[in-house]
C-alpha cells in the first residue's frame, strides 16, 4: 500500500489558535514534545479536512473544490507540509495508537506504591509527573516513564544512576516499579527552579555574583555526580534546579552514562547548545554519535555557564538545523558584549577553554572548570558606559521641565516634541519612573510620530 | 505639574486627565483622518497612563520564575483551575465558573520590585477565597503596566470583600497603581473596576473621558487652560454616571455612553 492509499485525521486533541494580527494558526498537540506549528490559514483549513478520515490526495481535491484552486497546483505545494505534519504527530494514520487522544495514567487521589497522587504536573504522551504525598506528608513527585521503545531504558538509567547518587545533590529515590513500557518513580521532592531563571533578582535582572554563585554550586555537584561514575547527559537548564538559597539539585537521569552498571553506553540527546563538538559533526554528517564521556560534559557545562551568566546561548543558534550543528562543531564562543552583557574577560577565557573544539584543550574535569571559573571570577567584569545617559540630576531636571505648565511644552514644535519624547523614554528605561514613562507617551503623541491608539488590544 | 489632593489613584487620574487636555486642539483633523479629532490618541495615552518601561536589563523569561514562584505553594488547590496562555496574559480560571458571569474586577499593581511578594500573596488569597478567576501579564511588557494583575468576581460584594483583604495583606507593599479605577485601601495597590457589554472598565472609561476632553475643549477654546478643560469633561462623565471623584465603579454608568465611531476593541495598550 503506497501513502496516497493511506487513510489520514487530524487527532481529536490538536488545539489551534488564530493569531488576530497575521491570520496564521498556531497548531498543537496536547502532551506532545513537538513544539507548536504555525500555520497558514489555508494549510488549517486543509488540515481540517482531516477531521474525518481522509487520504492525502483526497483531501487536497476536498480543498480544491471548496476553494476553487487548481488540484494539481495545490498538491505539489501542500504535500511537503502534509508530510511534515505526519512527523510532528498532527496528521496521524486513522485506526493506530497513535491517533488516540491522551488520556492521564493516573488521577488526584489513585495510590501509587507509598504515595497518594495530589496534582498534576504534567502529562505527555510518552511520560507523566504528578505531585504526591507520603503517609508521613512528605511531598514527592511521581515520575512515570512509558514508551515502548526507550521507556525501559530510560527507567533503568534513572532508578539506577538516584540509587547510586543516594544522598548527593539528586532526588532521593523513594520507590520504583518497572513496567514494559518503562516504570514508575517516585522521587523526593525539589523546591527550585530553573538554573538559569534562579540567577534573576527581585526586578528581573541577571547580578554576575548571584549567576556565578550558581554557576560554582552546579559545577560543585556535577563534579560530585562524575566523582561516582555517573555522567549526566542531559545538561540543560531545566534539569537543574536551585532553591531561593542557591543550592543546586539535579534531576533526570534517563540518558545518564554509569560507569559499571552493565548498561551499556548511553543514549545521546539529538540536539541542543549543550550538545559537544563532535557529537554535532557526528550528526550532521550522519554518522554514530561518539559515546559520551567527561570531556562532552565539560564542554556542556561551559555552555551552560555561559548561559546561566548571560541568559543567552554562546552561539547564534538560531539557525536552520545543519547550520547550528555546523557553528557548534567550528564556531568559537560569542563574547558577552555580544549578548548584551558587561565584558569579563576572565570569566570568558575560563568558558572558551571549556568550549574549545578540540577535547583535549578543555578543563580535563568538571572540578577544573570549577576552580578555574572560581579564580576568574575574582576579577570583576568591566563597567558598562553609556556616554549618552544622563545624571540622575539631568534625568529629574528633564522630568520636571516636561509637563504640561512648562515653558518646553508651550513653545515646542514637533521635531523638538520628538527629541524631547525620546530623551524622557531613555530616561524611563533607565530609572523605571511612571512619572518619565508617561510624559515619554504625551510628548510621543504630540510630535505626532505615534500613533498610540494603534497599539489598542487585549483587555486589561 | 501640583498634585491634586485626594486618594493616590485619583490624584494619578486627575493628572493624567489634565495631561491628556493639554494635548487636545493639538492632535489636528489633517494628521488623524478618520478620527479628526484624536480621541482614539488621547483615550490611549488615558489608557496607558502610570504603566512604566521595562529596564534594558531584565531578562525575558522574568515572568515566568515570578509565576512558578506563586503556583508553587498553591499547586494543588489550583488542580482544580483551568491555566491558559495568550501572547499577553496567563490566566487562571475555576473549571466550575461561569466566565460571563465574572465582570467585577480587581486590579493589583505593586511596584516592580516586589512583584514575587504581591504575586505570591495574591495567588494564596485568591485561594483562599475561592476567587473563579485571575489573569497576570504574561510578559516583561506586561507585568510593566500599570495593571498587571486582575481578578474577577462575579459580584459587587464579593469583589469589594476580596478587595479589602487584599489590601489588608498588602499594605505594606509600595504601589504602582492604576488610573481611573477605585482605590481600596490606603495605598492603591488595589483597587475596582467593572466591565461592561463586554468592554473592559479602563477601556470604557478612558474612551468616554477622551470624547468628553475633545467635547470640553471645543466648547471652552482653544486657549482655554488643561485644568479648566478637564473639569468640563468632568462634568460631562459624571452626568454619564461615572464618578468622577473616586472612579469607583458604578453599575451600570447611566446612561450607557453613545458608541464611538472608532470604538476600542475591549482594548489595553501595551
Amino acid at each position: 500500500m503506497s501513502v496516497a492509499d493511506l487513510g489520514f485525521r487530524l487527532p481529536d486533541d490538536v488545539d489551534a489558535v488564530h493569531d488576530p494580527d497575521g491570520g496564521d494558526v498556531i497548531v498543537s498537540r496536547r502532551g506532545s514534545r513537538t513544539p507548536p506549528q504555525v500555520l497558514s490559514s489555508d494549510a488549517w483549513a486543509l488540515l481540517e479536512l482531516f477531521r474525518e478520515p481522509r487520504t492525502l490526495t483526497g483531501a487536497v481535491l476536498a480543498h480544491c473544490t471548496s476553494t476553487g484552486l487548481d488540484p494539481v497546483a495545490t498538491l505539489e505545494a501542500a504535500f511537503p507540509v502534509l508530510v511534515a505534519l505526519t512527523r510532528s504527530e498532527l496528521l496521524v494514520g486513522a485506526g493506530t495508537d497513535a491517533a488516540a487522544s491522551l488520556v492521564a495514567r493516573h488521577e488526584v487521589g489513585e495510590r501509587v506504591g507509598p504515595a497518594t497522587v495530589v496534582a498534576r504536573i504534567r502529562v505527555l504522551r510518552d511520560s507523566e509527573l504528578w505531585d504526591g504525598i507520603l503517609e508521613d506528608g512528605a511531598p514527592v513527585v511521581v515520575k512515570v516513564v512509558d514508551d515502548p521503545a526507550s521507556g525501559p531504558d530510560l527507567f533503568r538509567r534513572e532508578a539506577t544512576a538516584l540509587r547510586r547518587l543516594r544522598g548527593g545533590p539528586v532526588p532521593n529515590l523513594v520507590w520504583s516499579e518497572p513496567r514494559d513500557t518503562g516504570g514508575v518513580l517516585v522521587l523526593s521532592f525539589v523546591d527550585g527552579d530553573p538554573v538559569e531563571l534562579a540567577a534573576l533578582d527581585a526586578r528581573g535582572s541577571r547580578g554576575d555574583a548571584d549567576a556565578i554563585s550558581l554557576v560554582l554550586a552546579t559545577l560543585d555537584a556535577y563534579a560530585a555526580v562524575h566523582a561516582r561514575g555517573v555522567l549526566h547527559g542531559d545538561v540543560h537548564p531545566g534539569n537543574i534546579l536551585a532553591d531561593e538559597q542557591g543550592h543546586v539539585t539535579l534531576i533526570d537521569f534517563g540518558i545518564a552514562d554509569i560507569a559499571d552498571a552493565g548498561l551499556g553506553p548511553a543514549p545521546r540527546t539529538g540536539g541542543g547548545e549543550q550538545l559537544d563538538p563532535a557529537a554535532a559533526q557526528a550528526l550532521r554528517h550522519g554518522q554514530p554519535v561518539p559515546e559520551l564521556d567527561v570531556t562532552a560534559e565539560v564542554y556542556s557545562l561551559a555552555a551552560l555557564a555561559f548561559r546561566i551568566l548571560t541568559g543567552a546561548a554562546y552561539l547564534d543558534l538560531d539557525l536552520e538545523r545543519d547550520d547550528a550543528l555546523d557553528a557548534i562543531a567550528t564556531r568559537p564562543p560569542r563574547p558577552f558584549a555580544d549578548v548584551g552583557r558587561p565584558r569579563w574577560p576572565a570569566v570568558e577565557g575560563v568558558l572558551a577553554c571549556g568550549l574549545a573544539k578540540d577535547p583535549a584543550a578543555r578543563q580535563a574535569t568538571a572540578a577544573d572548570l570549577r576552580d578555574d571559573l572560581a579564580r576568574a571570577a575574582r576579577q570583576v567584569p568591566a563597567p558598562t558606559t553609556d556616554a549618552g545617559e544622563l545624571t540622575s540630576a539631568e534625568a529629574s531636571a528633564l522630568v520636571e521641565n516636561s509637563d504640561i505648565d512648562g515653558l518646553a511644552w508651550a513653545d515646542a514644535d514637533e521635531a523638538t516634541a520628538a527629541v524631547r519624547a525620546d530623551a524622557l523614554q531613555a530616561v524611563a528605561v533607565d530609572t523605571g519612573s511612571v512619572e518619565a514613562h508617561d510624559l515619554a507617551l504625551l510628548w510621543r503623541v504630540r510630535a505626532g510620530h505615534h500613533r498610540a491608539g494603534e497599539r489598542l488590544h487585549t483587555e486589561g | 505639574m501640583p498634585n491634586p489632593a485626594g486618594e493616590r489613584l485619583a490624584r494619578l487620574s486627575r493628572v493624567a486627565t489634565i495631561r491628556a487636555a493639554a494635548l487636545t486642539g493639538r492632535l489636528g483633523p489633517d494628521q488623524h483622518g478618520p478620527d479628526p479629532h484624536g480621541a482614539s490618541d488621547l483615550a490611549a495615552v488615558l489608557y496607558r497612563a502610570g504603566g512604566c518601561a521595562p529596564s534594558r536589563e531584565i531578562d525575558a523569561r522574568w515572568p515566568q520564575l515570578l509565576l512558578r514562584r506563586a503556583e508553587r505553594p498553591v499547586r494543588a488547590a489550583l488542580s482544580g483551575h483551568t491555566r491558559s496562555a495568550t501572547a499577553a496574559w496567563m490566566s487562571w480560571t475555576r473549571t466550575d465558573a461561569d466566565p460571563s458571569q465574572l465582570v467585577h474586577k480587581i486590579y493589583v499593581s505593586p511596584g516592580l520590585a516586589a512583584m514575587a511578594e504581591a504575586l505570591t500573596t495574591t495567588f494564596a488569597v485568591a485561594i483562599d477565597l475561592g476567587v473563579p478567576a485571575w489573569k497576570v501579564g504574561a510578559d516583561v511588557a506586561g507585568l510593566h503596566r500599570a495593571d498587571k494583575i486582575v481578578l474577577y468576581l462575579p459580584t459587587g460584594e464579593a469583589a469589594d470583600r476580596a478587595a479589602s483583604a487584599l489590601a489588608e495583606v498588602l499594605n505594606h507593599i509600595g504601589p504602582q497603581g492604576v488610573p481611573f479605577t477605585g482605590q481600596v485601601g490606603a495605598t492603591g495597590i488595589v483597587s475596582r473596576g467593572i466591565d461592561h457589554d463586554g468592554t473592559s472598565w479602563r477601556a470604557l472609561v478612558c474612551r468616554s473621558l477622551a470624547d468628553a476632553l475633545v467635547a470640553a475643549r471645543a466648547v471652552a477654546g482653544p486657549t482655554a487652560p488643561p485644568t479648566d478643560v478637564a473639569d468640563l469633561a468632568y462634568e460631562r462623565l459624571a452626568d454619564l454616571g461615572f464618578d468622577v471623584t473616586t472612579w469607583r465603579p458604578q453599575q451600570p454608568p447611566h446612561p450607557t455612553p453613545q458608541p464611538q465611531p472608532q470604538p476600542m476593541t475591549t482594548g489595553a495598550v501595551r
